[in-house]
């Protein structure tokens, strides 16, 4: 009866283990692996208003998987968890991409303008929905597509600069902190 | 006995729950949801001993981009946590996904498919994306479905993958989001 608790703390271990990624060795060299990307806007007026932004990139399908053959694309998630709203701008606003190969690209927000071929040929549906929001109100989360040219990106992003045009003092710098998140 | 019984019950299904749920509300609903697909097939008497089967993806992108314009890409993970090893035929296995409208075939060995844009992939991710020959035990494997056809309205309900190895038919990975996250 003494030893009976180390059954249900082997499970709870196990599946704890499981949850943290920890369970069995890969086999084929962790290609499932995911580069997570984090970055934080402060109003810095004592207010407690914060942004957080983050995104994941798969190295294998970011390699893979295209736009019509002309864009990989990369969503950047905006999560507005102070009460006032965080203004966009699909005209004002830019996006810098330094890639691991240290190479900096220029990204696309604004796809419909900047490529309207692309653009038009997508369902309308989808168009409505990656579309670039002209705000993110106090408490919600909207997302940002990050369109790269193919030519230019065939290696995975480091960091995101991200700069808007409400706050051009704040360029927001999204980093991959994949390495801090596994520890 | 009872009540470690009890406790272990308790304890299984707040982990159950911490695993299947994501961490914050979402405030705008749809763009940023992703779906979760699972199956497990038991290997031993061990309740830890079996063979998951898990993808993650989300719809807007699956939708939104394509291999070369012909193909949606999803990642099937296998892993072994029992002493069975699970073999695996690129020519026997098959995969078919389950959509609002039926079943659709896809694919599995791009190779032999579409020869053509194989060739053209570069060496290592060929390398990285070819059908696995096994799950070993204490293995994690990918499997790399290729869906054709270039429009795809929602993410597949369900993926059916029969593994000729396996006599006990298809294994049915199915979307188990929660309902709340949709």
């Amino acid at each position: 009866m003494r030893t009976a608790w180390l059954l249900p703390l082997a499970v709870v271990l196990t599946l704890v283990a499981v949850s943290l990624g920890v369970g069995p060795a890969r086999g084929n060299g962790g290609e499932g692996k995911v580069v997570v990307y984090r970055g934080t806007l402060a109003a810095g007026d004592g207010a407690g208003q914060e942004v957080q932004f983050d995104a994941e990139v798969q190295p294998l399908f970011f390699r893979l998987a295209t736009v019509r053959n002309a864009y990989r694309v990369v969503r950047i998630r905006i999560r507005n968890v102070g009460s006032r709203p965080l203004v966009l701008s699909a005209g004002g606003d830019a996006v810098e991409v330094q890639l691991r190969s240290g190479a900096t690209v220029t990204g696309v927000l604004d796809l419909g303008t900047r490529d309207a071929a692309v653009w038009d040929a997508l369902p309308a549906d989808l168009r409505g929905l990656i579309a670039y929001p002209q705000r993110v109100g106090g408490g919600e989360e909207e997302s940002v597509f990050v369109f790269l040219p193919v030519a230019d990106s065939a290696d995975v992003p480091q960091v995101f600069r991200y700069t808007l045009r409400s706050r051009p003092d704040r360029p927001v710098v999204i980093r991959d902190v994949s390495a801090a998140v596994a520890h | 006995m009872s009540t470690v019984r009890a406790g272990t019950v308790a304890l299984l299904t707040a982990l159950t729950l911490l695993l299947v749920a994501d961490l914050p509300a979402r405030a705008n609903g749809s763009k940023a949801t992703r779906v979760r697909y699972s199956a497990v097939v038991p290997t031993g008497s061990a309740p830890d001993q079996a063979w998951q089967f898990d993808a993650d993806l989300e719809p807007l992108l699956l939708r939104l981009a394509t291999v070369r314009d012909r193909y949606r890409l999803v990642r099937i993970a296998i892993r072994n946590t029992g002493d069975r090893k699970l073999v695996l035929s690129l020519t026997a296995d098959r995969m078919e996904i389950e959509l609002a409208g039926g079943l659709r075939p896809a694919i599995l060995d791009l190779g032999r498919h579409d020869p053509d844009l194989w060739d053209s992939l570069p060496a290592d991710v060929r390398t990285l994306i070819a059908y696995p020959r096994s799950v070993d035990a204490g293995e994690e494997r990918s499997v790399f479905v290729f869906i054709p056809g270039v429009e795809l309205t929602a993410a597949p309900l369900a993926f059916r993958y029969t593994i000729a190895s396996l006599l006990t038919g298809p294994v049915v990975i199915r979307d188990m989001t929660p309902a709340r996250k949709r």
